[in-house]
């Protein structure tokens, strides 16, 4: 067998086995009384939970309340910090500009504003959406607007050369090449995304994961709050496992450049 | 009228004056070298020429046009960059199609002359490879390849065989020169390399330091009639010898002209264990060998005559080779002296 793929088989079943464990660690821990399971809860009693939230009708109520929130945010912060940033890497007299102040305002903690959002668009999807829209469109921004500060600035004179005009050499040179910062950046807006969508709910909301967490954990029931914990680690995994995908049908070229990288890496090892 | 014509340029970059007066001609189908060391303005010459800088004064004028305020993509030239800045994400097939992609050309069209121009550079078996499949020379022939496919007036080379090894690079060399010949086109060399300049070209342009030309000729011309002493010393492997230590060394009392230096090329140094017979157009002199080298088909000799060390090349046709520390004679006929 390949040593790479021996090498991808063992990782898996290590983390399979870690997490397995660890989770049954946890139920032998709780039934057996090691631990006061008034404040984890404990697997079985978890899993009961959720299948209780999705036959009430509720885990969709809430589920869909949140991926709503979350998705809108991802879609709307992506597309505007690609743009701007994009329009920043054309004329670089607006990023002189602009960059500084975007920076100073992406260090203050979007948890403190999050009450005057709510002030200002109300208690609705509005006040979710741009809070965490607003996560999203900066981690989207910084990814792509590094890349594009970063490109070989040799592919766009070549581009011209060659006799692409502008919009042609964006398209087909510019945003290909820093496809792999643009996705990286997507990949940390998706859990931007949640966590602003949750922080929202939590501040004021009528329904969500995050308004359910909140109103649980008034309530200490433990097990409901670590119910929607483990839905919101599972919708992560989905979107991160759909982007993957994407990844992998639009990054074959990169792929391949790890791949001979990574190759080099151990002929260099080997000496 | 000259194809190419560059008037007067002049550029700085800060206080930095990097090309000073720089007035020089290109006939069409010449392959033309500009060659200096790093930082000389060669390349900055060249990017004036492509559009990617604008001279601070002078006309560039190209096939009777003034080009020198032209866009660069209505310009429609081809160029080489050391680091073959092939597109990553695209496939070799669609790197080399681009051009014509983006000037509209038809499906059909694009793809009989990106496999014409695939199959002039030997790559047929690389279309769906990505760039970084490929190993440096593949690459550099792809950029060749997507640079031609788009037939453009003139093709600018800016160090394109720096980055690849030595034995990869003569036949790179080979290769862009018989295309060279193959399609006529007007190209524009860049380097620092003078084996490489040589090898190459119609025309030299030998830059000085200061962004300016030292010099233009043929590859000969230039090699066996360097007018100064940085010609001589950049182009050839000249024997610099002030006037005094060549007096000193040949015991010659007077030179047949005034100058300060005296550069011999090894070649054209006779060598010999036995004395010379005596005739008057020679100079001799006597050293001890310090080192024999033997360079493909020529022996490289470093005599030391005096304290001074002079090189002589001897082609490598006799069994016989001086050993170190033996005791040779020197001519070297006085036509062959060039007093700077």
């Amino acid at each position: 067998m390949h040593r790479e793929k021996r090498r991808h088989i063992l990782i898996s079943v290590i983390q399979i086995l870690l997490v397995g464990g660890l989770i049954l660690l946890w139920e032998w821990g709780a039934k057996t009384e090691r631990f006061d399971s008034f404040y984890t809860s404990y697997p079985s009693a978890i899993i009961k939970d959720i299948v209780e939230f999705y036959t009430s009708g509720d885990l969709w109520k809430h589920a869909s309340i949140t991926l709503q929130e979350a998705l809108s945010a991802l879609i709307v912060g992506c597309f505007l910090g690609i743009i701007v940033a994009a329009l920043f890497g054309q004329f670089k007299i607006l990023g002189s500009i602009f960059t500084p102040i975007l920076t100073a305002i992406n260090s203050v903690p979007q948890l403190t504003l999050a009450p005057l959002y709510i002030l200002w668009f109300g208690l609705g999807l509005t006040s979710k959406v741009f809070l965490a829209g607003l996560m999203v469109f900066f981690v989207v921004f910084f990814a792509t607007y590094g890349a594009i500060n970063n490109i070989d600035r040799k592919l766009i004179e070549i581009s011209t050369m060659l006799g692409a005009g502008t919009a042609q050499t964006w398209w087909h040179v510019i945003l290909p090449a820093c496809m792999p910062s643009i996705l990286g950046g997507i990949r940390g807006g998706i859990g931007a995304s949640i966590v602003g969508s949750i922080i929202g709910e939590y501040m004021g909301a009528t329904a969500g994961f995050g308004w359910m967490v909140a109103y649980a954990s008034s309530y200490f029931i433990v097990t409901r709050v670590m119910s929607c914990v483990f839905l919101l680690l599972f919708m992560g995994i989905i979107l991160n496992y759909l982007l993957n995908f994407v990844e992998s049908k639009i990054l074959r070229w990169h792929s391949q450049h790890q791949k001979n990288n990574k190759l080099a890496g151990n002929t260099m090892q080997e000496y | 009228m000259a194809y190419i014509e560059f008037k007067h340029i002049e550029k700085h970059f800060g206080n930095k004056h990097v090309l000073k007066d720089i007035n020089l001609t290109i006939e069409q189908g010449q392959f033309v070298t500009l060659l200096g060391s790093s930082g000389c303005g060669k390349t900055t010459l060249l990017r004036c020429f492509a559009g990617l800088e604008i001279p601070d004064s002078g006309t560039i004028m190209l096939d009777g046009e003034d080009i020198t305020n032209k866009s660069v993509r209505s310009r429609n030239l081809g160029m080489i960059f050391q680091q073959y800045s092939l597109f990553p994400t695209m496939t070799v097939y669609d790197n080399i199609a681009f051009g014509l992609k983006m000037r509209g050309v038809d499906r059909d069209k694009i793809d009989k002359s990106v496999k014409e121009v695939i199959k002039m550079v030997e790559l047929t078996e690389h279309t769906g490879k990505y760039p970084s499949m490929l190993s440096g020379g593949e690459q550099q022939r792809v950029a060749l390849a997507r640079s031609l496919v788009v037939f453009p007036k003139v093709l600018l080379l800016d160090e394109p065989l720096s980055a690849i090894d030595a034995k990869l690079r003569t036949e790179l060399q080979g290769r862009i020169k018989e295309i060279h010949k193959e399609l006529n086109m007007t190209s524009i060399f860049v380097t620092h390399n003078q084996i490489e300049a040589m090898r190459m070209s119609d025309i030299i342009f030998l830059f000085s330091n200061d962004g300016y030309i030292e010099q233009s000729g043929t590859p000969s011309e230039l090699y066996t009639n360097p007018k100064t002493i940085f010609a001589a010393s950049f182009i050839g492997n000249y024997n610099m010898l002030s006037v005094d230590e060549f007096k000193l060394i040949t015991k010659a009392e007077k030179l047949s002209k005034d100058g300060t230096t005296v550069a011999i090329r090894p070649e054209v140094i006779e060598i010999a264990n036995a004395p010379f017979d005596v005739q008057e157009d020679l100079y001799y002199m006597t050293g001890k060998v310090v080192s024999n080298i033997l360079q493909q088909s020529v022996i490289k000799y470093l005599i030391n005559v005096e304290g001074v060390k002079i090189k002589v090349d001897v082609k490598f046709d006799t069994p016989e080779v001086y050993k170190d520390d033996e005791v040779v004679s020197l001519a070297v006929n006085k036509k062959n002296l060039l007093i700077l």
